[in-house]
């Protein structure tokens, strides 16, 4: 039986989302532009996607309860 | 809604997706196995996962996600990527309670997540305050989305068409396809409309960037006139309020009992997980590119003021849909999606109050003793007693339930403890949880009504949410372990054990 409830899993997520608040970019890279748009941005978007991954993987590869359960 | 008119040719194919709503739920409706809330509430918890994913995508997406969002992305520009963040964190928020809570669902038969509470905690009060805040949360939802109805469908008849006839026109039809159809035929409804949604906002998406411009265009264009809106301060009070935002939304959105017991039907875990799995890719399908539509808006029409830039996408589906017969019907494509977000919503919330009102205020409290037959029976009228009194509140507005409006996922985030700590924690007792219910909801709720929806950049909903725990913990500490945590025991955390084996026979589910 897996459950995501887990310190480990928790911990990837809690990271994500500190790092999802935008508090720790340097004030110099703040107004940087890339692809068109603010370095803040650009890297916001990176973890989106990284958090998108990561619950996707969380969800299909460490949550296998029901067939360990006898009725 | 201001900025266009459907004309003949839209407002016709709108109206057939309407008539197909309406075979749908006749078909589901002689589809039905028998007469009781299994079926009629949860659809035999028999959905694949075809169908589960349009329909769950449908109704947590509604009209004020296409509309509302992309106007809020126009007002703050990026700072609205907080809208796909907290998106994905409703369903990193269902793994902290839906793996345990979807078995025992399925176990023990519950169709709200009431039903969980009470065989948990067996207290009727602290059932009926959780109900109190759940069916709020919902009933606000469902307001919402009758109000949209209104104000969208003045755009049909070119803006001459009253108010009052799109809430009750478009509710009537909501109302008759969950009315006989039940759970099976608006899931089934929504999965049609989720198709339609994804079509309309990858159109929308396309002709945007056709008509007004790239995304760095329009940056640079903002960047000049606004750079708030590119470039956000630092600011600590901001930065707390981010991770407030972030933590309120998910969590409350994922307790929307509607949303909870969709998940409920489906037909097994491995449905569920492919469900919620793709759930977590939608945010980069819509909320993203949605922020990056109201960015392009903030270029193309600058200038408009809070309640002007709430028409800014009804703007940009007028600008385009002038251009050419092509890019009219792929408006009307975009604004039918805008349509069908709204009521594959107002379905799902509209079972749910049902579900609530009758299991646990009817069969709770009401006539305990009725038999299923009857009970499906009531729940059939409810919709219609629960859509009569959204249409009364829609039409004759209060300024009360405008600010209470507000509020709703400050009350929700309430009952998170009451699930999660319950599904984990065996000396989580009913007097430490119900504590811990009523001091956050009056925290959360008292702060608000007192004018203060922020303290040092942190929701109300937030702080109360603090103070919940803390109860909970301190006081099932204090309460020494009695027979309830033993029943709790053999009944639930038994259930979960880390070594067991797989049942025989189940390898495929």
């Amino acid at each position: 039986m897996k459950e995501p409830m887990t310190w480990g899993i928790w911990f990837g997520f809690i990271l994500l989302i500190i790092f999802l608040v935008p508090w720790w970019y340097p004030a110099d890279l703040f107004s940087t532009m890339i692809f068109g748009i603010p370095f803040w941005a650009f890297a916001e978007i990176v973890l989106i996607v990284c958090l998108t991954a990561y619950t996707y993987y969380v969800i299909m590869k460490k949550w296998d309860v029901e067939r360990f359960l006898k009725d | 809604m201001g900025g266009f008119a459907l004309g003949l040719g839209g407002s016709i194919f709108l109206f057939g997706l309407l008539i197909t709503m309406l075979g749908i739920g006749y078909y589901s409706y002689t589809k039905r196995t028998s007469e009781s809330l299994e079926d009629y509430l949860m659809a035999n918890r028999g959905v694949g996962a075809a169908i589960l994913v349009f329909s769950l995508f449908a109704t947590q997406y509604s009209g004020n996600t296409m509309i509302g969002h992309p106007a809020r992305a126009y007002r703050i520009g990026f700072g609205h990527l907080q809208f796909p963040v907290f998106m994905i964190l409703v369903v990193v928020s269902y793994l902290l309670f839906m793996p345990r809570l979807y078995v025992l669902a399925k176990k023990y038969r519950y169709i709200t997540v009431t039903d969980y509470l009470m065989d948990r905690y067996s207290c009727r009060s602290l059932n009926f305050m959780a109900s109190l805040l759940m069916l709020w949360g919902i009933f606000i939802q469902f307001i919402e989305q009758m109000q949209a109805t209104g104000t969208l469908f003045q755009g049909v008849g070119g803006g001459h068409t009253p108010y009052w006839v799109g809430v009750v026109f478009l509710g009537a039809v909501v109302l008759v396809y969950v009315m006989f159809g039940g759970m099976r035929g608006a899931v089934l409804v929504q999965a049609m409309q989720g198709f339609v949604m994804l079509l309309g906002v990858f159109l929308f998406v396309g002709y945007v960037l056709a008509n007004f411009g790239s995304l760095g265009h329009a940056v640079s264009v903002v960047a000049a006139t606004a750079p708030q809106k590119i470039f956000i301060p630092h600011d600590p009070k901001a930065i707390l309020g981010w991770f407030s935002t972030l933590l309120l939304m998910g969590l409350g959105a994922s307790l929307y009992a509607s949303s909870i017991q969709q998940l409920f039907v489906a037909a097994n875990e491995k449905t569920l997980k492919a469900s919620l799995a793709r759930m977590a890719l939608f945010p980069l399908m819509m909320p993203l590119l949605l922020v990056f539509i109201g960015i392009i808006g903030a270029a193309a029409f600058p200038g408009l003021g809070t309640m002007e830039s709430e028409q800014v996408v009804p703007l940009m589906i007028g600008t385009m849909m002038k251009h050419s017969v092509v890019s009219y019907w792929a408006m009307v494509i975009v604004f039918s999606a805008i349509i069908m977000a709204t009521l594959s919503t107002a379905s799902g919330v509209l079972i749910s109050i049902t579900s609530i009102l009758v299991k646990d205020f009817y069969k709770g409290f009401i006539n305990q003793q009725a038999s299923d037959q009857r009970a499906t029976l009531v729940a059939r009228l409810t919709n219609i007693v629960a859509i009569i009194i959204g249409m009364l509140l829609v039409l004759k507005p209060s300024a009360t339930l405008w600010r209470l409006m507000e509020i709703k996922f400050e009350g929700l985030v309430q009952v998170a403890p009451a699930i999660i700590l319950g599904l984990y924690w065996p000396r989580a007792n009913k007097i430490s949880i119900s504590t811990g219910l009523v001091v956050g909801s009056i925290i959360a709720i008292g702060l608000n009504l007192s004018g203060n929806p922020t303290f040092l950049g942190v929701h109300a909903g937030m702080w109360g949410l603090i103070a919940n725990v803390l109860c909970v913990v301190v006081l099932s500490y204090a309460v020494p372990v009695t027979e309830e945590a033993r029943a709790y025991e053999a009944r639930f955390r038994s259930l979960f054990r880390t070594n067991a084996k797989p049942v025989p026979g189940t390898a495929g589910r």
